[in-house]
């Protein structure tokens, strides 16, 4: 959690040592506008003048589904079928969040851009158990586990971006890789089902229990991301809009702790081997970096 | 920003390391709970072996609607715990007696026929077949060791109240001993206990049998009223070299293990049922009035009252280590590993979480894990087997 802090303080930093010098950049760039400081050099005669660096900060929300490779469970049914109680997965189901910082190098329409930030995924299953007497109807009970996790990331991702258009409002596809850290993962368990044999008529429902589950997955994960969206150019300004969709390449569990440091192992829950999608919507803002340099007098920022 | 990309891609691979060593075999450690969806089924663990084939072979009981009894019961299960038949031969037998005992490739546990109560041998293969079963000339058998291929079986004869001491060696052909006697005495103070203890009703009372390294015989067991710890040649009846009392069935010794002359690893409860640990004990083993309250040792409030432990000596990392076995208060299992020459405790385990654990028995295996046979109450209300499976190392991380 103090990582999280940290985390969030130097995003925070970043954005407070960053932000003056943008607004600073554009009044000045405003004044020299006023004065007709005119650098007769055409910008595309300038080998950097269809370059620029960009620097902002970005947040937003995500969802995720987690798919399984291989199955496991700490039930091993006697009388019946292994899937009966298989696990079922929410799809894309809760929703997470995420916030950071993005450093593009612009050129020609293509861009490479690292977007470094902090991101919460969940995802959900659930299990179904039944126990009846085949003489006895009211012999019944029925439960039913549903599991959510919670699981914290730094992520590093690095994309190629290509604008679709030179336009102020300029579309563009991305494509890209990511690198992301586990720095914390929960797990809560909500019981609820249906007693007859007790007398009970209605479904019942017990308190929801949370455990520390970072044992349970590996500190790595690895994958793939594409998507698209959109900027919109402000002033010296850039806005930008995303929605990313990312693949997991490696399995997110732990298999040498699956069992042994799974506290919801005494209830039958044991992790999946899995691999985590995401779908992320992200809203963030640019400043171009260039126009304050010695050199850029006279660059249009945006452009 | 060329090194920083370059600083970038050495931390990433440096930190992912963890993906590419994310390779289990799945047989080295796991917890299985066996599931019957059946409402009124219910399983009571009694004891856990590996087959040659990497399995376990799992004996148990299960309840019996028509008698008051539980019937013998036995599961195979593949190496990676997977359930994979059942042999449920509770119609005939009941009562199944620890322990399931591994001997030239077979096993063997001892059990009673319904209504007769006669005491039965039976062998079965690496899948848990019923193969062969052997008439015993005793009745309600409590518990049988295997002590160098010769069993040593403990049974009780209700008509001449007597703790019965039977030696079978599986040779070709069987050797059976006559039964040697040692009196409970007259009265009926001791039915109750032991048919509580049959029908799994009541405390379960800890019945043992062993050999030291000289050839004497000892047993744990009712004599002269009350749960002793007897040493006996079994050379005649009603003749034990030395006792070690206990207090009817509400104190005495609850496990032991020879180690070496006088030395044994013991435990002991007591009426208010507190549990004491000794794991390297001096015992007079030619003492006929010892007292076993007199052992000092460690409680441990940790365990249920009247804990019943397994204790067994195992072989880690080629160095002989005590592990201790029991209940605790919270509902988990705990292993207590302790040295044999020491006497220190060396570590401590926990197993099972969210739903209470019972132990019956551990043992090693091949790959230098432990296997422990447990039962669990899923849902808190359903009694199950479960077993969990430790890796070398997880056995390593808590003896040493």
């Amino acid at each position: 959690m103090k990582f999280n802090y940290l985390y969030f303080g130097v995003i925070l930093l970043s954005i407070v040592c960053i932000t003056p010098h943008q607004v600073m950049g554009q009044y000045n760039a405003k004044k020299r506008k006023k004065k007709n400081t005119y650098n007769p050099r055409k910008p595309k005669d300038d080998p950097f003048s269809k370059s620029q660096w960009w620097l902002g900060f970005r947040a937003g929300a995500n969802l995720t589904e987690a798919t399984p490779d291989e199955r496991f469970s700490a039930f091993s049914p006697i009388n019946y079928q292994e899937e009966e109680n298989e696990k079922k997965y929410g799809s894309f189901e809760k929703l997470g969040g995420h916030a950071g910082i993005e450093i593009t190098y612009f050129h020609q329409r293509f861009s490479f851009s690292f977007q470094p930030n902090y991101r919460r995924q969940r995802f959900i299953y659930s299990n179904e158990f039944l126990w009846e007497d085949p003489n006895d109807a009211n012999n019944r009970v029925e439960l039913k586990y549903e599991q959510d996790h919670q699981l914290d990331y730094i992520e590093f991702p690095l994309f190629i971006k290509y604008d679709l258009t030179q336009t102020r409002l300029r579309p563009f596809l991305q494509l890209g890789g990511y690198y992301a850290i586990l720095t914390s993962a929960n797990k809560s368990v909500e019981v609820s089902g249906a007693d007859f044999a007790s007398g009970g008529n209605g479904p019942f429902e017990n308190e929801k229990l949370i455990i520390g589950a970072e044992d349970l997955f590996l500190k790595s994960s690895l994958g793939v991301s594409g998507g698209l969206g959109f900027t919109y150019d402000v002033y010296n300004s850039r806005i930008v809009f995303d929605i990313t969709y990312r693949y997991g390449l490696n399995n997110i569990t732990n298999a040498e702790n699956r069992f042994s440091e799974n506290q919801l192992s005494g209830i039958g829950d044991a992790l999946d081997d899995i691999k985590l999608q995401n779908v992320a919507a992200s809203l963030g803002i640019l400043f171009p970096l260039r126009y304050i340099t010695k050199n850029s007098k006279s660059f249009d920022a945006v452009n | 920003m060329k090194n920083f990309f370059l600083l970038t891609l050495l931390c990433v691979g440096l930190a992912s390391c963890d993906i590419s060593d994310n390779d289990v075999d799945p047989t080295q450690s796991f917890l299985k709970i066996y599931d019957n969806n059946t409402f009124n089924s219910s399983f009571v663990p009694v004891d856990i072996q590996q087959t040659a084939d990497g399995g376990y072979l799992v004996l148990g009981s299960t309840r019996i609607e028509d008698s008051d009894f539980t019937g013998v019961y036995v599961m195979k299960v593949d190496e990676n715990g997977e359930f994979l038949s059942e042999q449920n031969l509770s119609t005939q037998y009941i009562s199944p007696a620890k322990s399931l005992m591994s001997i030239n490739g077979s096993f063997y546990f001892a059990a009673m026929r319904d209504i007769s109560y006669q005491a039965l041998l039976f062998e079965l293969d690496d899948n848990g077949n019923l193969t062969d079963s052997i008439e015993l000339n005793v009745t309600r058998p409590m518990f049988a060791s295997n002590v160098n291929n010769e069993i040593i079986l403990q049974s009780y004869n209700h008509g001449d109240r007597n703790t019965e001491i039977s030696t079978i060696a599986l040779a070709d052909p069987i050797i059976i001993s006559e039964p040697t006697k040692f009196a409970i005495g007259d009265g009926d103070g001791i039915d109750l206990p032991i048919f509580e203890h049959f029908t799994r009703t009541g405390r379960k009372l800890p019945f043992f049998t062993g050999k030291t390294e000289t050839g004497l015989y000892f047993f744990n067991g009712f004599y002269r009223f009350t749960i002793s710890m007897v040493f006996t040649n079994l050379i005649s009846d009603n003749d034990p070299t030395g006792v070690l009392q206990g207090q009817r069935e509400d104190d005495g010794v609850s496990t032991a293990i020879h180690l070496t002359g006088n030395r044994f690893a013991v435990s002991r409860f007591n009426r208010f049922g507190d549990t004491y640990i000794l794991p390297n004990a001096d015992i007079d083993i030619a003492n006929k009035i010892g007292i076993a309250n007199d052992l000092v040792g460690n409680p441990f409030p940790e365990l249920v009252p009247d804990a019943r432990l397994v204790l067994k000596r195992i072989t880690v990392n080629e160095r002989l280590v005590l592990i201790y076995g029991g209940d605790t208060r919270s509902g988990q299992i705990i292993l207590m590993a302790y040295s044999p020459d020491t006497g220190e405790l060396l570590g401590t385990k926990y197993l099972g979480f969210s739903n209470p654990y019972e132990l019956a028995s551990f043992n090693a295996t091949e790959d230098g894990g432990l296997v422990v046979l447990g039962s669990t109450a899923i849902a808190g209300r359903f009694d199950r087997f479960s077993i969990f499976k430790l890796s070398s190392a997880e056995l390593q991380e808590f003896t040493n």
